[in-house]
């Protein structure tokens, strides 16, 4: 009895010890971040431990992966506690800030806000609260031998619709296995990034002023997805990997994509003749916008030293890190603007047209309930390509239903 | 005697209670909480939450999603339940004959049931996409493939998954067969040799009956995972084109954790839940009363 008593005495003795030890040492902070490629953890990794050098703190980094990435972190938010520092999706910060589970960080930026670009999807109800960390906007590749066999001269690319819709077509017809047009279709949380530059191009606005409406049925609306309509008809729908896939083994004419796509080609097909152009301009407005997406860094509301917190998102931003980031990636379009970029000849004028696309790129709508209306989108998308309702009625139907979720919201 | 009697079932209790502490941590009270929360608004993000009483249950059976991922389940489970057991059952039968090379069948059928079903279901996709092995393997036959591939069509998407969880659980359900027929008297069948009994009339009057137990727990086995198909959506169509591949727990997990609708999301699980026991008791008392 005594000896049990004496062990257990002892045990208590060494989590106190343990538990000292703790408090005594470095502060801690957790990161949960998306990047597990090989080409881009390392310096993911080298960049925390250079923190940890110069803060004398420990960072613990937990990975993400963008198929299941969301729920943990909303479900790791929702618990108690939680990660430090996030990297979240554009799209997501209105979502989690609107929860109330983000750190309004405007007290901490400071001079952060000149030199960073993209600030729109980190601002929601006046407050800021994310830092960007990566943008990558998309541009149009295409294919030059495919389009030299449909009759095109060498340094033809597509600049407005009719010239796309036109060159899909001719392409499209050169073959049974080969395609114009590579057109996402029933894959969710993609088919929005395709529709809405066509949308944005012809002048459309998703929201209405009051944000308790969105505005898809308009005259923007229905030009854009009767393009759109158009150049599935001529073409492959697939999923957004499997027509980048088509795209680098050949077979398909046009694809939008991002920078990804670039050094994918380069490893993986280095003797297929593509180029990129930026996004085409519609007739009626003359302009081609684009999507823009990018990676942005929160902090959590329970974090227990956001001042930490912050000092990591300053040092992963800082042009030296950003720069090492941002070539690790293959982006061409670092978030600080004063990013050192050293790019080889080759890939000089890819990175111009990116950089230039960048300057007409939109993100998605800053809104809580953007998730919803995404989904409603993608679902009248859906019905109007695979032709269960004519571009007018999907776009009918998306905002009505869009109309009753937001109007949920705002209480009418 | 009776001192003795309540020490062992405090020594019983000991020895239990890590099993009774599981049950209750991770059985009891999710059912319990999945329940309770299934009657509120609750959202995960931000926390707030109502109690709305049956409203959840009302706006399920009014939402033509999740009646359409009720049908489709329901296909899905009735299309590949019988397929499966009757592979399952021939295989078991092939290797359970003297036939050469006959573990290395064995490996073979068995290999699918191993593999990662998110590999099986990635490669799927490619056989299944415009211009793979399948459309070409179709065309070779004469038969004309969906015009964007098998799995954005709504004809093809589902039936494409069905058939791939048919290939992939079959050599698994075969194994247990196998058990069951290797279990079988060898006399049994020399009787009703001598007896003159043909092929058919063996597998009828010898094999059946003592395959029985063994093919009413593949059943309910099978059919709770095919009430619960979740991942093979998730990775190859999104529930898509149109909601055609739309199941139960891809509805629980587009609503509970995409959009954070926790509460309507666990109405939902509770209905596949219900569901769930409810089919299997049913099929439990129709072969159990068939056998009996």
């Amino acid at each position: 009895m005594m000896k049990s008593r004496l062990l257990l005495l002892i045990m208590i003795g060494l989590m106190g010890a343990g538990c000292s030890q703790q408090a005594g040492g470095p502060q801690q902070l957790t990161w949960w971040q998306f990047w597990t490629s090989p080409d881009v953890r390392p310096v993911v990794t080298r960049m925390a431990a250079d923190f940890e050098a110069k803060a004398a703190a420990k960072v613990q980094l937990g990975d993400l992966t963008w198929a299941d990435g969301h729920e943990k972190i909303a479900i790791g938010l929702a618990a108690s506690g939680g990660p430090d520092v996030i990297e979240l999706g554009s799209d997501w910060v209105a979502e989690f800030a609107a929860g109330g589970r983000l750190l309004d960080l405007t007290p901490y930026l400071g001079g952060l806000r000149d030199s960073l670009l993209m600030w729109e999807p980190a601002e929601f109800a006046g407050g800021t609260y994310a830092v960007p960390w990566m943008l990558g906007t998309r541009v149009l590749f295409c294919n030059k031998s495919l389009l030299a066999q449909a009759g095109y001269p060498p340094e033809f690319v597509p600049r407005t619709w009719p010239e796309l819709l036109d060159a899909a077509r001719k392409v499209d017809a050169l073959g049974n296995d080969i395609f114009g047009f590579a057109s996402n279709s029933a894959e969710r949380h993609r088919l929005y990034k395709k529709f809405l530059p066509f949308f944005w191009s012809a002048g459309g606005e998703v929201f209405g002023v009051d944000q308790a409406s969105t505005q898809f049925s308009s005259s923007a609306g229905l030009r854009s997805l009767e393009f759109y309509l158009q150049l599935s008809d001529a073409g492959l729908i697939e999923t957004q990997a499997r027509l980048e896939e088509y795209f680098v083994a050949g077979k398909v004419g046009f694809v939008i994509s991002g920078e990804w796509l670039v050094r994918r080609l380069r490893q993986d097909r280095p003797a297929l003749q593509w180029e990129v152009a930026a996004m085409p301009a519609d007739t009626v407005t003359g302009v081609g916008v684009s999507f823009v997406g990018g990676e942005y860094l929160v902090v959590n509301t329970q974090s227990a030293n956001p001042a930490l917190a912050m000092a990591l998102l300053r040092h992963l931003t800082l042009p030296e890190n950003d720069g090492k980031f941002a070539a690790a990636t293959g982006s061409f379009t670092p978030v600080n603007r004063y990013s050192p970029l050293p790019l080889d000849s080759a890939l000089a004028p890819v990175a111009a047209v990116f950089q230039q696309q960048l300057k007409v790129s939109r993100a998605t709508p800053v809104h809580p309930d953007w998730v919803a209306v995404e989904e409603i989108l993608e679902r009248g998308l859906e019905q109007a390509i695979f032709k269960k309702l004519s571009a007018a009625e999907a776009l009918a139907m998306i905002d009505r239903e869009c109309g009753e979720v937001l109007q949920r919201r705002y209480g009418r | 005697m009776a001192g003795n009697s309540r020490s062992f079932r405090r020594t019983d209790l000991l020895f239990l209670s890590p099993w009774l502490a599981t049950l209750l941590l991770f059985w009891l009270f999710p059912i319990i909480a999945s329940f309770a929360v299934s009657l509120t608004d609750y959202q995960l993000l931000s926390g707030n939450f109502a109690y709305v009483g049956s409203e959840n249950f009302r706006r399920l059976f009014a939402d033509d999603v999740f009646l359409r991922a009720i049908l489709n389940t329901v296909v899905f489970t009735v299309g590949t339940l019988p397929v499966t057991t009757a592979c399952a059952i021939l295989l078991a039968l092939f290797l359970n004959a003297n036939l050469p090379a006959r573990r290395f069948f064995q490996s073979v059928y068995f290999f699918p049931s191993v593999v990662s079903l998110v590999v099986v279901a990635l490669i799927f996709s490619s056989l299944y996409a415009r211009g793979g092995y399948i459309q070409m393997l179709g065309e070779l036959a004469g038969l004309s493939a969906p015009e964007h591939g098998f799995l954005f069509s709504q004809m093809t998407a589902l039936p494409a998954i069905m058939a791939m969880d048919i290939w992939m659980s079959s050599g698994y359900y075969m194994l247990l067969f196998l058990a069951a027929l290797q279990s079988i008297p060898r006399e049994l069948y020399d009787a009703a040799a001598l007896e003159g009994a043909s092929w058919w009339q063996r597998f009828r009057i010898v094999t059946l009956p003592h395959l029985k137990p063994m093919l009413l727990f593949v059943v309910i086995l099978n059919t709770i995972k095919s009430f619960q198909i979740f991942v093979e959506v998730f990775v190859m169509t999104k529930g898509g084109p149109l909601n055609s591949t739309m199941t139960i727990v891809y509805f629980v997990y587009e609503e509970g954790l995409h959009k954070f609708n926790i509460g309507y999301g666990a109405a939902a699980a509770n209905l596949l839940f219900a569901l769930i026991a409810l089919i299997a008791w049913l099929e439990l008392k129709l072969i159990r009363e068939r056998t009996v």
